[in-house]
């Protein structure tokens, strides 16, 4: 339990900790969500590409290549209804956030190799998935005033669900 | 050069041997059913209807990514089927029944054969 506490992605930390602040998830608009969900799926794609590099694992590697398949999907998706929509997503804190906490936990996963990298991706990844999907459940698909964009947040909430299952299932497969 | 020509000629060849040979053509019933089972919303959303050999099942992917209808114990496999794609199998005797998504473990079926 403390160990699982002890590696939480630098990523769930900086959205736990923005809450304290001036500034609040739930106070952004939906461009600005946009961002953040754009900025998350690539952060994620990120971490897949460093897996499939690293790791010697086939599980590992199944995954990542999901985890890009996926996610490159949904940005892809968010592209074309922001064109349609004719509007840009918008950087705001919580995306530099991610982005710096993402930059630190690939420089430490770097670093590792064999069973030891494999465990630290797949525990990143069920943290990851689960503290963005709830951020993605509780705060932004409530928040999100656009029906467009709250639709493909909702369909995007089914496949990062699953991602979360099978990302849950990959870290008790490995064993600690 | 001499495949280049040599090869659309064995492309006809082939294409009129399957129309000629082909059990859905003129003059042959239809063998079985087709059973549409819907891949949405990350499930596999199946028909309430018994399958039995010689039936086709179809796999229609309606998500925007790509799924798999795989058996669990591997002895078939649509591989990747595109958004908007489909594949098709045909229900053998002893088909192996239950059967998941290779990228989305979490997605499982189970084709329901009709006991005779």
């Amino acid at each position: 339990m403390l160990k699982k506490f002890l590696v939480a992605p630098l990523a769930l930390l900086a959205i736990m900790t923005v809450t304290a602040d001036a500034k609040s998830p739930a106070e952004l608009n939906d461009l600005e969500i946009a961002h953040v969900a754009y900025t998350a799926d690539s952060i994620d794609i990120r971490y897949a590409y460093l897996a499939l590099a690293k790791s010697k694992n086939p599980a590992i590697h199944e995954f990542a290549k999901t985890m890009i398949r996926d996610h490159s999907a949904v940005n892809e998706r968010a592209l074309v209804l922001l064109k349609k929509l004719k509007a840009s997503a918008q950087d705001n804190f919580l995306s530099q956030q991610l982005t710096a906490g993402s930059d630190k936990l690939v420089e430490e996963m770097s670093r590792l190799s064999g069973a030891e990298f494999d465990r630290r991706y797949a525990e990143n990844e069920f943290a990851y998935h689960k503290s963005v999907n709830n951020l993605v459940e509780k705060t932004f698909i409530p928040n999100i005033e656009n029906p467009e964009v709250k639709a493909l947040f909702r369909d995007a909430l089914i496949i990062f669900k699953a991602h979360e299952k099978h990302a849950e299932h990959m870290v008790s497969a490995i064993g600690s | 050069m001499f495949r280049r020509i040599l090869a659309p000629k064995l492309i006809v060849a082939a294409l009129a041997a399957t129309i000629a040979f082909h059990p859905s053509g003129p003059g042959f019933a239809a063998e079985g059913n087709r059973i549409v089972i819907a891949i949405q919303k990350f499930k596999f959303v199946a028909p309430d209807q018994k399958i039995k050999p010689g039936d086709t099942i179809v796999w229609v992917n309606k998500d925007f990514v790509p799924h798999t209808a795989t058996a669990k114990d591997r002895s078939w496999d649509s591989g990747s089927i595109a958004p908007n794609g489909q594949w098709e199998l045909v229900v053998s005797e002893g088909l192996s029944q239950a059967y998941f998504c290779i990228f989305h473990p979490s997605m499982t079926g189970r084709v329901d054969l009709r006991n005779n």
